[in-house]
């Protein structure tokens, strides 16, 4: 079990917003510290997030050494997943989805974006989130787009800068440029057979789903807990959409209404081996 | 037409031991309404290991337990609906003389109370019952007709169980103060109330607020218990085990997933319905494991949860009348094993409430222990 340094600032995530984020606090003079999980991508660094607290301890593991930090500030920059595909329509114009993980596993408030048709934290104009500690940018937002991204990035720098109580001048005052609006065609979930696949992990069934929608379950996480949908290897991240929409149109209420599903650290499966370099760690 | 409100019993609290007791009252003639904040099974009740063991309880637990698992062998019966049950046994490991000798003395003393249940075993016994084992092992406490079941299907079975026995069970109801009004018992919802005759508390890690509105006192604690599951592995163990001297409850499903457990604890937030996983309790169920199967190493854990419990000092729970008021009865306070006793819990309260007695010794487990 290693301590790493504490720094001020810890970016997960070395995607756009991320890398902006870590170029203006080098420049700024904030200690930082970038993790990413991507091995060999350029950017990544091999860094496998397992645990953010609210109060900015972070765990995770590089090479198979578990290593704790504490950070003051966190930008979660975890970026977007590629949309699932459950309705043969077509894809133009909205193939991104948030990667809610983090922000779910943190407790995090989230929205539906009814347009868009994916759930985002909700954050500031400046990335800021309920918890002081936790910043936000890039498509994790639900806002889309390179350019938002790096601005996105940037400001949270700033924000971050100001609370840390760093001198940063006016700095630069932009608008933030426009996002990019995916409007992906409607899912017609009424449409779907029952034999359809809703989660490819587990299995579940959009019949599944409709038979639990009959039962009286609500949301998700009932679906989740009675089905299993959401819970296998990649832990709803490629069918959480797809669920909340089918479980919505089988009860005739609006997406908003059943939920995301409730994650857990570590949200990414993990070794026996490497979850036992954790015994020692004093996570409160 | 208007939902009813007066009925013969108010019960609060939606989990496995609400539900069983409307199931049995129900059953019994009495018009029942269940108050669930939440939905069944979205606490304890729904996310615990599904352990259904009568190894190791604490004695005055013993006989219920026992009893207990006669329904579970034919919980079809009870619930139309076999709740993923197998009797897979349920094994106790030693791995010293000292732990074997603890493991005799027990056995003695369940064998003079008259219960030959937990069976001692030897070194050579658990290789054959668990071939998978790395470190040697002196010897055992075996419960062949113990088992397992599968919570989520369990909690939905006494759900529509109760609901076929005609109990009015009420979903999202939070039930904010308890009044005694005109002898009745009057549960007070948001923009609703209920009235009774009798009220009985089943409100899990939340039950010592009840009972301050009723006038009783409970030291219970609100703990979180975490699990945690692997990705699918060749089967390679049958039964429920778990050892003397490590914190460990490990089971392997049908689907090949191990699910891990034991006791160690998470973050738990009642107030926001909240149970989170912390990383060094997960890293030590997982460096037991691996002591004791070293060959399960590079396997991944899928998922780690927890579950809010309700935690007593003496970790037996509290079953039986309230110390103070008339018509008000407790059950709650399971400590982390009240998923086995769900079946029979609910029929002493409704034999205590019909016939003024129960069949099996509920004593140890009265309120006024605490007083
Ligand atoms: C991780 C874990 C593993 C476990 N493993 C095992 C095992 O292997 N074997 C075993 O025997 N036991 C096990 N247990 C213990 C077992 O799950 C519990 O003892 C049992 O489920 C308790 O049932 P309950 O009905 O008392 O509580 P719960 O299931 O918690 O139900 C109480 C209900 O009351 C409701 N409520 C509370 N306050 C109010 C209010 N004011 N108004 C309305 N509703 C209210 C809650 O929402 C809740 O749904 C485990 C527990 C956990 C957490």
């Amino acid at each position: 079990m290693s301590q790493i340094k504490d720094a001020a600032l810890a970016i997960i995530g070395a995607g756009h917003a991320g890398r902006a984020a870590a170029d203006l606090a080098r420049e700024l003079a904030i200690e930082t510290v970038v993790l990413d999980q991507g091995h060999g991508n350029g950017s990544g660094n091999g860094a496998l997030v397992w645990l953010i607290h609210g109060d900015g301890t972070i765990c995770f593991s590089r090479d198979d050494t578990a290593h704790e930090l504490t950070a003051q500030c966190i930008i979660l920059a975890p970026g977007a997943l590629d949309r699932p595909r459950l309705d043969e329509a077509p894809v133009a114009g909205g193939a991104e989805v948030p990667d809610i993980q983090i922000t779910s596993a943190l407790g995090l408030e989230h929205g539906w974006d009814p347009i868009q048709r994916f759930w985002y934290p909700m954050c500031g104009e400046a990335g800021g989130t309920s918890l002081e500690r936790i910043f936000l940018a890039g498509a994790v937002t639900g806002r889309l787009g390179q350019a938002i991204a790096v601005w996105q990035g940037r400001r949270a720098v700033r924000a971050v800068a100001e609370k840390l109580g760093h001198d940063i001048g006016e700095g630069e005052q932009s608008e933030p440029p426009p996002a990019e609006l995916q409007t992906p065609p409607s899912l017609d979930a009424a449409r779907l057979n029952n034999e359809q696949i809703v989660c490819d992990c587990e299995g579940t069934t959009v019949g599944e789903i409709r038979r639990l929608a009959a039962l009286g379950c609500d949301d998700v996480n009932q679906a989740k807990a009675f089905a299993r949908p959401g819970a296998g290897e990649c832990q709803g991240r490629r069918c959480a959409v797809a669920v909340a929409e089918v479980l919505a149109a089988a009860r005739g209420v609006a997406v908003a209404e059943v939920g995301y599903f409730r994650q857990r650290w570590p949200t990414s499966p993990v070794s026996l081996d490497q979850l036992a370099l954790f015994q020692e760690l004093d996570d409160g | 037409m208007a939902e009813r409100n007066l009925f013969d019993a108010v019960i609060i609290g939606g989990g496995l031991h609400g539900l069983s007791t409307a199931i049995h009252l129900s059953k019994a003639g009495l018009q029942v309404v269940v108050l669930e904040k939440d939905h069944p099974g979205r606490h304890a009740s729904g996310v615990n290991a599904g352990g259904v063991r009568r190894l190791g309880r604490d004695l005055a637990e013993v006989p219920l337990s026992v009893e207990a698992l006669k329904v579970w062998h034919e919980i079809e019966d009870f619930v139309g609906d076999d709740c993923g049950y197998t009797t897979c046994g349920q094994i106790q490991i030693a791995e010293s003389e000292a732990e074997h000798e603890q493991q005799r003395e027990r056995v003695a003393k369940l064998r003079a109370l008259g219960f030959d249940h937990e069976r001692l075993i030897d070194g050579d016994e658990v290789r054959r019952i668990v071939p998978a084992l790395s470190p040697p092992c002196v010897g055992a406490i075996w419960c062949a007709e113990d088992g397992a079941a599968n919570p989520y299907r369990t909690t939905q079975a006494f759900f529509r169980t109760a609901r076929a026995a005609g109990a009015d069970i009420r979903l999202g109801a939070e039930v904010h103060a308890i009044e005694r009004v005109a002898g009745h018992w009057r549960a007070q919802l948001k923009d609703d109330a209920l009235e009774a005759p009798i009220l009985i508390n089943c409100a899990g890690a939340w039950a010592d607020r009840m009972c301050r509105m009723i006038g009783d006192d409970a030291p219970l604690e609100a703990a979180a218990p975490m699990l945690m599951i692997t990705e699918p592995v060749e089967p390679f163990i049958t039964p429920v085990l778990g050892a003397v001297g490590r914190m460990l409850s490990f089971k392997q499903f049908e689907n090949g997933t191990v699910m891990i457990g034991g006791g160690q604890r998470g973050r738990a937030a009642r107030e926001v319905n909240l149970a989170g996983t912390r990383l060094r309790g997960m890293g030590n169920s997982a460096a037991t494991v691996t002591a004791l199967f070293p060959q399960l190493g590079a396997v991944k854990v899928m998922r780690c949860w927890a579950g809010i419990e309700a935690m007593m000092p003496d970790a037996i729970p509290v079953i039986g009348p309230s110390a103070v008021a008339e018509g008000a009865y407790h059950a709650f306070g399971f400590s982390g094993h009240g998923f086995q006793l769900s079946p029979i819990v609910g029929r002493l309260l409704c034999e205590l409430i019909t016939e003024g007695r129960s069949s099996l010794p509920i004593e140890a487990f009265s309120i006024t222990r605490f007083q």
